[in-house]
């Protein structure tokens, strides 16, 4: 067969591809290559720990974000809650608050002698509170942070189901609750495996909010091998991570290629089942406060205790300007180069289906696997065989946040191309434009709704990234992640308040873009 | 007669995909300002070939000329843009993110944009439309809006994929028509692809039946019902039953009796051949002692169709006057209308 893929597909794909496999081939290479006086030191009692520490962590997470999203997102999409809206934005905007942030609040509120504690001390009689760090705190914190991603996962799925399986379901004699047991929940289940997975990786190669809050799991095992000049431990400690996290991907796509067989019909013109919560209401709409409390508004009134704290005690003074500068800078720089390659990368896998294509397209896929702290670990040693001008420059702090990103920023493009007619570029030939001229003025046009959801998720993403931003960036780079993270571990709490607000102000905007716009891709 | 100017000729083009031979050998001329109709069911390669024609896609093998320049060939293969012909869609393709306006002068090149719209919007009666979008123009106004933005590239040649099978019924009809006239006053030359017959018949200038690949017959309409040279053919040229029968000399003896051939001689006398019959070639008359009998009626409106069962078993469908008192379970006899002539073919 004739490869009648374009060069401008190609091309860009083919680096990509090289650059997601050199950090994790690096990396293969170095742990093979290690003494074996460390292999000793991983084959230990301890290692085991961190396994075993990372998986429950996983687990919990999971199951606890799966109770949290599963009842309100059927209390927003199937059901008459009031203010079903609101409470949607609510549930989803806990993502705009990173790990770290989270943690950062979480401890200074509900350590032994924290806020918490001294709140109630002046009303009951107590010495001090149980510690809430390492397990416990940690799965709080990214329980309450992440369950956003399951639940608006399964909203997607539902708003999706065909209203005519419900009314069927309703004809053939099922009460409006045995639909949601019989009819909804059970088609569920590709969103639920799916969503799971994604807190699973999230959960997994989450940095921030474990190493602040002492638990250590494998990214954080990694990081101090890594500070303590172990690079070959390090090396091994982050493919035993990238297999850990392949492991889940491979799990995920053998429980739900099952399900693959559901259809996504448009649902059009019929009116979805609305269920009548009647006396359940009052109950519904607590349980939606009390998430919102806990994930939204504790979190907000303990950042502007310390705010308000550090102005009054002086301990703010300025704003830092240069934190935020690059932020935003090293976020754009990103966004344009992750576009850059998303683009003919979504090509590839949709419009060129050849060999190479598929290929390529599968291996660009690691990317969504491999951890962070690996990929930015693997770069790091690469960057230093290499040196300058490449080791500690920019350009390497956005390849990595390149290969981070670009899972998250081919969703949108990917499945909006799906929905463009592929007649259209062929229209665009037979009226005398060539291949390249017919996909710029036809279909990139057509796009940018997806192009513009990507664009955000990936600026809000990269604004908010903490370890490949730790690793990679030039000296005297400070961003606002990282100032959080450096204040927060040296306990200058309130100072951290000021770059936490501007980092959620910041994300907030972008995810709003992102929430309007997707609004619309589903009406 | 003066020698009509070749605009399109196709020499043994085959393409095959995985393995299925989607276009087999297929050869044909077209000619300035004529229509040709490709006929053939669903998946008979009647879309790969346009789309070979278009150079969307690469033949395996065979030549293309287009306006007595080769466009393709075992060496050549001009690209789609440089080929100036035009392409209506089966679901129009036209860009959701432009306006009727933007979408008709999308490919126009020239200067002239407004004199080409105004000229096209009063051609395909758009007038007025030219700034809506296509997600608000009706199916039978979509299609129009296609035609005049292929029209506007003035190509040498337009190639329509089942350019009517997404309108309703009843704008079917009207529409068709206003193509055939939008083309007879462009003269530009078109190969028109459907799986409808009427259509086809009513479009074209000639008609190429296709099935598997293969062209059939190239011929006009009338030829095609009329003298179909396959069974095939006959079958996708209208409806059609076939009923046994012998040769002999210039008749076919059947159960209905003899019955004169189209062609004489075609084969030897005591050949065993099927006998083609239309709705239209047979008279009913009742009778109490009719040896065939009424099975089914079916009352479409214009007509009445009878399915008529023969003593053989063989079951006929036959046009009857609509103002009828037959039903079903009533003995008849079948006689030929005189001048039909029949068709006959190996069994």
């Amino acid at each position: 067969m004739k490869n009648n893929t374009p060069y401008w597909v190609l091309i860009p794909s083919i680096i990509l591809t090289i650059v997601i496999i050199a950090p994790l081939v690096y990396l293969i290479f170095k742990s093979v290559n290690a003494d074996s006086n460390i292999w000793e030191w991983i084959f230990r009692w301890q290692t085991l720990l961190i396994v075993i520490r990372t998986l429950t962590l996983v687990a919990t997470v999971s199951i606890i974000s799966l109770i949290i999203a599963l009842p309100l997102s059927i209390l927003t999409t199937k059901t008459d809650l009031p203010f079903k809206f609101f409470f949607t934005i609510l549930h989803a905007l806990p993502l705009v608050i990173p790990s770290y942030v989270g943690a950062y609040l979480f401890m200074t509120a509900f350590s032994p002698k924290g806020l918490f504690y001294k709140f109630i001390s002046n009303y009951f009689e107590i010495n001090s509170i149980p510690n809430l760090y390492g397990f416990w705190g940690a799965v709080i914190v990214l329980s309450l942070l992440n369950f956003p991603y399951l639940f608006l996962t399964l909203r997607a799925s539902l708003i999706r189901i065909d209203p005519e399986i419900e009314e069927s379901a309703k004809l053939l004699g099922l009460n409006d609750f045995s639909i949601i047991y019989k009819i909804i929940i059970p088609q569920l289940k590709p969103a639920i495996f799916s969503g799971i997975l994604l807190i699973s990786l999230y959960t997994l190669s989450d940095f921030g909010a474990v190493s602040l809050l002492r638990f250590k799991t494998f990214t954080w095992a990694i990081f101090l091998e890594y500070e303590t000049g172990g690079s070959h431990s390090a090396a091994i400690l982050s493919v035993g991570l990238f297999i850990i996290a392949m492991k889940l991907i491979i799990f995920e796509s053998l429980v739900n290629r099952n399900f693959r067989y559901h259809a996504i019909k448009s649902v059009g013109q019929k009116t979805p089942l609305i269920l009548k919560l009647k006396k359940l209401k009052i109950p519904a709409v607590l349980l939606c406060l009390i998430v919102f409390s806990f994930s939204l508004l504790v979190p907000i009134s303990v950042l502007s205790f310390w705010l308000i704290r550090g102005i009054y005690y002086g301990e703010i003074v300025s704003v830092d300007y240069l934190p935020i500068f690059n932020s935003v800078y090293i976020s754009m720089l990103t966004t344009v180069t992750v576009i850059l390659f998303a683009i003919p990368l979504s090509f590839l896998a949709i419009r060129h289906k050849s060999i190479l294509g598929q290929a390529l397209e599968r291996l660009s896929f690691i990317g969504f696997a491999l951890p962070t702290i690996s990929v930015s670990l693997g770069l790091v040693y690469i960057g230093a065989r290499i040196g300058s001008p490449i080791y500690q420059s920019t350009f390497m702090l956005i390849t990595g946040c390149l290969i981070l990103c670009l899972p998250v920023a081919l969703g949108p493009i990917k499945s909006r191309l799906l929905q463009i007619n592929p007649n259209l570029e062929d229209a665009g030939k037979t009226l005398g434009y060539s291949n390249l001229m017919s996909t710029f003025r036809i279909t990139i046009p057509i796009l940018r709704p997806g192009l513009i959801m990507s664009s955000s998720l990936v600026f809000f993403v990269t604004m908010k990234e903490l370890p490949a931003v730790l690793f990679l960036s030039p000296l005297n780079f400070p961003t606002l992640s990282t100032r959080i993270w450096s204040y927060t571990s040296e306990a200058f709490f309130a100072k951290a308040a000021v770059p936490s607000l501007i980092l959620i102000f910041c994300s907030s905007i972008i995810f709003a873009i992102f929430l309007y716009k997707s609004k619309l891709d589903f009406s | 007669m003066i020698k009509k100017q070749s605009v399109l000729s196709c020499k043994n083009l085959s393409k095959s995909f995985n393995s299925t031979l989607a276009v087999n050998n297929v050869s044909l001329d077209l000619f300035e300002g004529e229509t040709l109709g490709v006929l053939g069911s669903s998946g008979c390669g009647k879309t790969t070939l346009l789309r070979l024609i278009a150079g969307l896609e690469t033949p395996d093998q065979g030549e293309i000329k287009i306006s007595n320049s080769i466009v393709q060939n075992s060496q050549t293969h001009i690209p789609t843009h440089k080929r100036n012909l035009g392409m209506v869609f089966q679901d129009y393709a036209l860009f959701p993110h432009m306006t009727v306006k933007q979408n008709i002068l999308f490919g126009h090149k020239s200067s002239n944009q407004t004199t080409t719209l105004n000229h096209l919007l009063e051609l395909t009666r758009l007038n007025g439309l030219s700034e809506r979008f296509p997600n608000e123009l009706s199916g039978g106004q979509q299609q129009r809006v296609a035609l005049a933005r292929t029209l506007a590239t003035t190509p040498d040649l337009i190639l329509m994929d089942e350019p009517l099978s997404n309108l309703d019924a009843s704008l079917r009809k009207n529409v068709r028509n206003e193509i055939n006239e939008i083309l007879v006053s462009s003269k530009t030359a078109c190969i028109f692809v459907t799986h409808d017959k009427e259509e086809a018949f009513t479009i074209s200038d000639r008609v190429a039946v296709m099935d598997e690949g293969k062209i059939e017959q190239l011929d006009p309409p009338d030829k095609i019902y009329f003298w179909p040279e396959s069974k095939n053919v006959a079958i996708l040229g209208g409806t059609c039953e076939f009923i046994t029968g012998i040769i002999s000399n210039k008749i076919v003896s059947t159960v209905l009796g003899d019955l004169p051939l189209r062609k004489s001689g075609e084969f030897p006398n005591g050949t065993k051949v099927s006998v083609a019959t239309r709705p239209t070639d047979f008279e009913i008359t009742v009778s109490p002692i009719g040896m065939c009998m009424v099975v089914d009626k079916k009352f479409t409106g214009d007509e009445n169709i009878f399915s008529i069962q023969l003593p053989t078993n063989e079951i006929l469908q036959c046009k009857h006057k609509i103002h009828t008192s037959l039903f079903a379970g009533l003995k008849v006899n079948l006689t030929a209308n005189p001048h039909t002539k029949f068709n006959t073919f190996l069994p």
